[in-house]
């Protein structure tokens, strides 16, 4: 049962981390994950503040707003003061990261925050944790409530918004001619994203997270020929990595978290290398 | 009708076009000509609303362009697109049959017939499952044709259609358009071969960073106006303007 929670939440994690990811890298800003990653920690100093707690919703509230606001603020640096996207990046996340840092220790030892769990998460104590509300609430330990929720936005957004979502992602010049506000699709889904960073963060850590987010949708992208199939193709890998990593976790006795990550990762790599001996010559995927 | 007002439109500060202004009643097929560095794709952009014109304005069927813009279908420029996109051709041009209120994930079947016939009409049918970027630069351009017809719109905005497409899809895609434009249609497109410009269009507005002329054919294609904008060589000018009056069928054929 306990192998059942953990392998749930961590499904239905790489299933959004699938989906977000590959917009994200389609649109070629797949590092903006690892930005917001990093941006949620001052928003969850601050719902913590708020609760008391580590995993209420304030939390989970200000931790999305602020990673939210981190690619906002990118975006914003990058198309009205012109600033480089690269930098911009840099610049934002290091700043919002570090201001984090600076609360945790500037409110001592009253936090329960410290860097191991920040990056690499408690995926084991998943089962643990119950809201007790002594409800049909505490059928479900209280991460996979958030990750089902998160899941259910992504399913409701996508089945309404799959033709835009397609369009933005292909050819942004288009969404101008064909009316569709692009702006607010690029929107939704970095909310999204964000939010399904922060429960993700919870259980796996930033580094992990973004992992999941790069690595299943890079490998697709690189042997897909489909926008459909590219999705599936990233669910599938990040599922998979999920699976064969808790199996290599404990028949070795790893972390189970970064083992997952290292499939996917070797995952990738198989791909690129194949994808480069079917391409002989032509290096790797070119931009244009 | 489309009206052109006191155009004046660039990129930063520099200006590509100077106070232009012109009216042309519509449908019509409308040349944009002139030499290189004229200001074509400018003035097409401008229409188009992809660039704010620094003074003047543009109004399509009486109304500012910024609401019409459904009613207007372009072909994007070829290098604004990544061609490692995981898309399949009948994909690329099912976008075209996209509106605004329509949600889910699907395309009608109506829909999907558009999209084959206007995929059948520039060629591309047999294609249709392939991904975008397995074809041809040619081939892409018919595909992105296909994709601005699959709009139905009442104007078509085109940039060099022909550019980088072989003789025998240049002629095919040109009498595709002359269909278009006779179910009463408008198509607006810039155009730099005179000989074909000719016979193709209509209309035209010859540029040269200011307005040269515009109007219908017989009075903008005369040898003066097109030496103001050219500056060419007398002999070729005139002996071309010459054919024209003697065979202008024969001269479509011409490369």
């Amino acid at each position: 049962m306990m192998t059942f929670l953990i392998l749930a939440t961590a499904g239905l994690l790489a299933v959004q981390a699938a989906l977000g990811g590959s917009f994200l890298v389609l649109r070629r800003s797949a590092m903006l994950t690892d930005a917001m990653a990093h941006s949620l920690l001052p928003g969850l100093v601050v719902g913590y503040l708020f609760s008391g707690s580590r995993s209420g919703p304030e939390v989970i509230f200000f931790a999305a707003v602020s990673s939210f606001l981190s690619a906002y603020l990118i975006d914003f640096l990058n198309k009205f003061a012109g600033i480089w996207f690269e930098a911009s990046t840099g610049f934002v996340f290091t700043s919002l990261f570090s201001i984090g840092i600076v609360l945790t220790t500037a409110l001592g030892g009253n936090i329960d925050l410290d860097a191991d769990c920040i990056l690499y998460g408690e995926l084991l104590y998943v089962p643990f944790r119950y809201s007790s509300t002594q409800s049909w609430y505490d059928l479900l330990p209280l991460p996979l409530w958030n990750q089902i929720w998160v899941s259910f936005a992504w399913a409701i957004f996508l089945f309404f918004k799959w033709k835009q979502l397609k369009i933005w992602a292909f050819d942004e010049g288009f969404c101008r001619n064909a009316e569709i506000q692009h702006h607010s699709i690029r929107r939704s889904t970095l909310v999204l994203t964000s939010m399904s960073i922060v429960v993700g963060f919870d259980a796996f850590g930033a580094v992990l997270v973004v992992g999941f987010f790069i690595l299943p949708a890079a490998t697709a992208w690189l042997i897909s020929k489909t926008y459909k199939s590219m999705l599936l193709n990233s669910i599938v890998f990040g599922v998979g990595s999920i699976a064969l990593g808790y199996v290599l976790a404990l028949a070795f006795d790893w972390e189970p978290g970064p083992s997952m990550v290292c499939v996917a990762g070797l995952n990738f790599m198989i791909a690129a290398l194949r994808y480069r001996q079917k391409k002989s010559g032509s290096g790797f995927r070119p931009t244009h | 009708m489309i009206e052109v007002k006191n155009l004046n439109a660039g990129y930063g500060k520099r200006s590509a076009l100077w106070n232009i202004d012109f009216s042309i009643p519509l449908p019509a097929f409308v040349g944009i000509i002139g030499p290189n560095g004229g200001g074509k794709s400018t003035l097409l952009k401008s229409i188009l609303g992809e660039l704010t014109p620094l003074t003047g304005s543009i109004r399509l069927f009486g109304k500012p362009i910024a609401e019409m813009k459904n009613r207007l279908a372009y072909v994007p420029q070829i290098n604004s697109v990544d061609w490692n996109f995981p898309i399949r051709v009948m994909d690329v041009v099912l976008m075209g049959r996209f509106r605004p209120n329509s949600w889910g994930p699907f395309y009608s079947k109506s829909d999907r017939e558009k999209a084959e016939f206007y995929l059948n009409a520039v060629g591309m049918l047999a294609f249709s499952k392939q991904q975008i970027g397995e074809l041809s630069g040619g081939q892409r351009q018919r595909v992105f044709l296909a994709r601005a017809l699959a709009r139905e719109a009442d104007v078509l905005l085109l940039d060099e259609p022909l550019a980088g497409v072989d003789a025998g899809s240049g002629e095919r895609i040109l009498s595709l358009l002359s269909e278009y434009q006779k179910q009463g249609r408008s198509i607006v497109m810039v155009h730099h071969d005179l000989l074909t410009a000719s016979t193709l269009f209509d209309h035209l507005v010859l540029l040269q960073t200011r307005l040269v002329a515009a109007g219908p054919i017989k009075e903008v294609f005369t040898l003066t106006n097109l030496q103001t904008a050219y500056g060419t060589d007398v002999s070729i000018l005139s002996e071309m303007i010459h054919k024209l009056g003697q065979t202008p069928a024969n001269l479509s054929d011409h490369p």
